[in-house]
């Protein structure tokens, strides 16, 4: 099959055995590839209400058919799960080399299923795949690993690790890749974690086939050479995505002292200036990328110099501004005990200042936490990472994230626990925001930001107004994610103006099919439904109320800066709820519609949504 | 023309492999190309770029004069290889090439895509520069 | 005075004539604050501004025949 490897690689750790099947050429139609993959095989071989952590429950590791080919940003991978952070459907787009490699080894997905009794390191190259004992790498470092990986295997090999919060069954731990690369999100390291698998390590030779190789090579050259004639091709890449940081504090947006506020007066100091100024060391690509978003950087606190690819804007917002740190150094050096203990740098900035929140307010104590812990102090945030990523003392409570934290402490913590379905808020406050709000609100993993990024639309539309904010909503999260589908980095076209209609043009001579783009879009929509059966199917009473954001966004108003005395009442969030369920065909609670199902080709799912309509 | 890389702008990404072996076998596979990319990371955190700077060893070693010269490009005749592999141990930058799929190595011809495709300068003619 | 503008990304899809790099008539010594009140864009749409190869501010005041890049926000990944 033209743009795909052609092979699916099934890895069952409990009997240890392997086994390749061809792909269903009908799962590549309907589905595409790396999250709709990943979203159509965890619905149909997920068990319903099976635990996180147990041998039934899946990792998916998925590429798309446009990942690894010659055309602008083709490194994407989907790792997904049924996520332990908030019990629905759970995926995290990976960025590097991964995705291309696993398919010159043969393979469009990965699919591993139940526990190996010693941890293992699982080594693909090409057909030969087998399960080697990670004893030697075990309790170490995510990115140590993949040091000591590299020079045990090879160079050429790719390879994604976790990090010991991920052995300890961290909720928001991280996959690592290429010294800096996470599927950060939705905690798909822990449920490799409780698998006893510390790394995945891969190597191919084997050539991708496409429908139309002249095409390919015309459209390809054609592709890169249009991003070089971008404004902003020259200008975006220096800073990357930290070139952001002013301007969200400008429209007073930026994730503040655990989201209490929303301008951090010392963002100058973090942001993509003071990166590229005062700790880069080179700016590093993923796989075919022509605007390379890394950054490269050394920091030295202590004895030795620190070398850490970021800060990003996410981990500048998130263990920066929301644990106000407040220089690039701190920023970068939290960062690097994030990336080598394996932890999610927007989870655990958001978690490691809810702790610092709750110190301040006597919700723990001193007691509890083995130590005062301050705001902006970088050995406090430091010192809680460690404990998390351990699972030591206040850590093993603050490792299950935000919300089951809060419940369990109490002491009006939930109002300021920043998440949704329990997955930890990402760098966009949106108390002025009212289609980010949305965004975040529906996103199909918890609170995060990449399904929908619609802050620019309120801000050229209007902050106040509700109209029309749900259709571009729905609009971007059918846009956006379809990237994830096709393997390959939206940023081209997010951030320097690369046209779409390039993609819908190569993709016939990639695959031979010829889908319109408004084709593609309606894959998309199809599998934002089913991970919305999935989440129905799977989380007992799903619907509206697991949608709201905390009371924090919905009660007080913004204290300071530009934002100032900005919030989004709940019978505002119930109108842009209103709109968005009708015009997404599901119910009043949210729950998609057999007709919408039906239309959608998503039949098979009507029965697993049936109880919630009659509840 | 004569084909150079300045390691420090190379930010990874295999650009110039990828249309190496498109322009050059018509295949999406980046272990078919004719140059290398090697990280050193964590530390220091930077890039390599082995290419080929038509110096003639390959030539030099070949015992079936298999490795032919033509206005200074050293190509490969494939009929003439007997596969020893003698060129590959000999090529002082690592980028005589071998791959499963093919019983001859293969090297640079210098058609330069790699240059005019590269995102960051990171490849170029020196003899323009 | 004539401004070159450039416009990246997605500024394009927020101006009147959809294109990315058109001519702009302004009165000599106006700054990029009016510049991008001329185009009838919102000021906080633009995130970054570049002249010259230098990244300036909004007072930036510029000068006949000059290029000016304007660049809109960005999301993080």
């Amino acid at each position: 099959m033209n743009g795909y490897a052609g092979k699916i690689l099934r890895i069952d750790l409990t009997s240890g055995k392997t086994a390749t099947e061809p792909l269903r050429p009908e799962l590549a139609r309907d589905y595409l590839g790396g999250r709709g993959f990943a979203a159509k095989t965890l619905f149909e071989e997920v068990p319903k209400g099976v635990e996180p952590f147990s041998a039934e429950n899946i990792v998916v590791i998925a590429a798309g058919p446009l990942s690894g080919l010659f055309l602008p940003g083709s490194g994407k991978v989907t790792f997904a799960t049924k996520s332990p952070a908030t019990g629905g459907y759970g995926d995290s787009n990976m960025g590097g080399h991964f995705a291309p490699e696993i398919k010159y080894a043969g393979y469009d997905m990965i699919v591993i299923k139940g526990q190996a009794t010693e941890p293992v390191v699982i080594v693909i190259d090409d057909d030969k795949v087998s399960l080697v004992s990670a004893a030697k790498y075990w309790g170490k470092g995510a990115l140590e690993s993949e040091a000591m990986l590299k020079h045990d295997l090879g160079e050429e090999f790719q390879i994604a690790t976790i990090g010991p919060a991920g052995e300890n069954l961290v909720k928001f731990a991280c996959v690592s890749h290429d010294f800096g690369r996470q599927s950060g999100r939705t905690g798909v390291a822990a449920v490799l974690g409780w698998k006893r698998v510390k790394a995945i390590a891969v190597r191919g030779s084997q050539t991708v086939p496409v429908a139309d190789p002249q095409g390919v090579l015309r459209k390809g050259e054609e592709m890169y050479k249009i991003c070089f004639s971008k404004p902003g091709f020259k200008e975006w890449t220096p800073e990357g995505t930290a070139g952001v940081t002013d301007w969200v504090n400008e429209v007073g947006a930026f994730p503040t002292k655990n989201f209490e506020t929303t301008y951090f007066e010392h963002h100058g100091n973090i942001n993509g200036r003071a990166l590229r100024e005062r700790i880069l060391v080179t700016d590093k690509g993923c796989f075919g990328c022509p605007i390379p978003c890394g950054k490269y950087s050394r920091v030295s606190f202590g004895s030795k110099p620190t070398h850490v690819e970021g800060p990003e804007y996410e981990t500048i917002a998130l263990l920066g501004g929301n644990c106000l740190l407040d220089s690039i150094e701190k920023v970068a050096y939290a960062n690097y005990v994030c990336d080598e203990l394996g932890l999610d740098t927007i989870s655990g900035g958001n978690v490691a200042a809810f702790a610092l929140e709750c110190f301040e307010k006597g919700i723990l104590t001193e007691k509890q936490v083995g130590r005062k812990v301050s705001f902006g102090d970088l050995d406090s945030v430091v010192y809680l990472l460690e404990k998390i990523a351990r699972r030591e003392g206040v850590g093993d409570l603050l490792a299950e994230g935000v919300k089951t934290a809060s419940e369990k402490l109490g002491g009006g913590s939930q109002r300021f626990a920043i998440q949704v379905k329990g997955l930890e808020w990402s760098g966009y406050e949106s108390r002025y925001s009212p289609s980010m709000m949305l965004s975040y609100m529906t996103c199909d993993v918890g609170a995060h930001h990449n399904r929908s990024w619609a802050i620019t639309h309120d801000v050229a539309v209007g902050r106040e107004s509700l109209e029309g904010k749900a259709d571009k909503v729905i609009e971007l999260q059918h846009i956006r994610p379809l990237f994830d589908a096709l393997g390959i980095c939206r940023l081209q076209w997010v951030e320097i103006g690369f046209e779409l209609n390039h993609y819908e043009e190569i993709f016939p001579l990639v695959t031979g099919l010829n889908y319109s783009w408004q084709d593609l879009l309606q894959i998309s929509e199809r599998i934002w439904n089913l991970t919305r059966a999935f989440w129905v199917r799977e989380v007992p009473g799903f619907g509206r109320t697991m949608e709201y954001p905390p009371a924090r966004f919905m009660e007080d108003p913004i204290p300071t800066g530009p934002a100032k005395g900005k919030y989004l009442p709940k019978e505002t969030l119930d109108i842009l709820l209103d709109d968005y369920y009708a015009k997404r065909g599901w119910d009043k609670n949210g729950i998609p519609t057999p007709e919408k199902l039906k239309e959608l080709g998503l039949a098979f799912a009507i029965c697993a949504v049936s109880a919630a309509h009659q509840g | 023309m004569k084909l150079a890389a300045r390691h420090e702008r190379c930010s990874g990404c295999r650009v110039c492999q990828l249309v190496c072996a498109m322009h050059n076998f018509l295949e999406n596979n980046p272990g078919k190309s004719r140059l290398k990319i090697s990280g050193e990371f964590p530390v220091p955190g930077r890039y390599h770029v082995a290419v080929c700077d038509q110096c003639g060893a390959c030539a030099a070693v070949c015992p079936t004069g298999a490795i032919v010269e033509d206005d200074g490009i050293a190509q490969v005749v494939e009929k003439d290889c007997i596969g020893c592999l003698a060129c590959v141990e000999a090529c002082p930058s690592g980028v005589m090439m071998v791959h499963p799929s093919r019983e001859a190595p293969f090297k640079c011809n210098n058609c330069g895509k790699c240059i005019e495709l590269c995102p960051r300068e990171a490849l170029y003619d020196e003899e323009k520069a | 005075m004539r401004i070159v503008v450039v416009l990246a990304g997605a500024l394009r899809d927020y101006v009147s004539n959809g294109v990315d790099r058109m001519e702009v008539e302004l009165p000599e010594g106006a700054t990029v604050r009016e510049l991008i009140g001329a185009l009838g864009l919102q000021l906080e749409l633009v995130m970054a501004v570049v002249a010259g190869g230098e990244k300036r501010g909004k007072d930036y005041r510029l000068t006949a025949g000059e290029e000016i890049t304007l660049i809109p926000p960005v999301s993080g990944g």
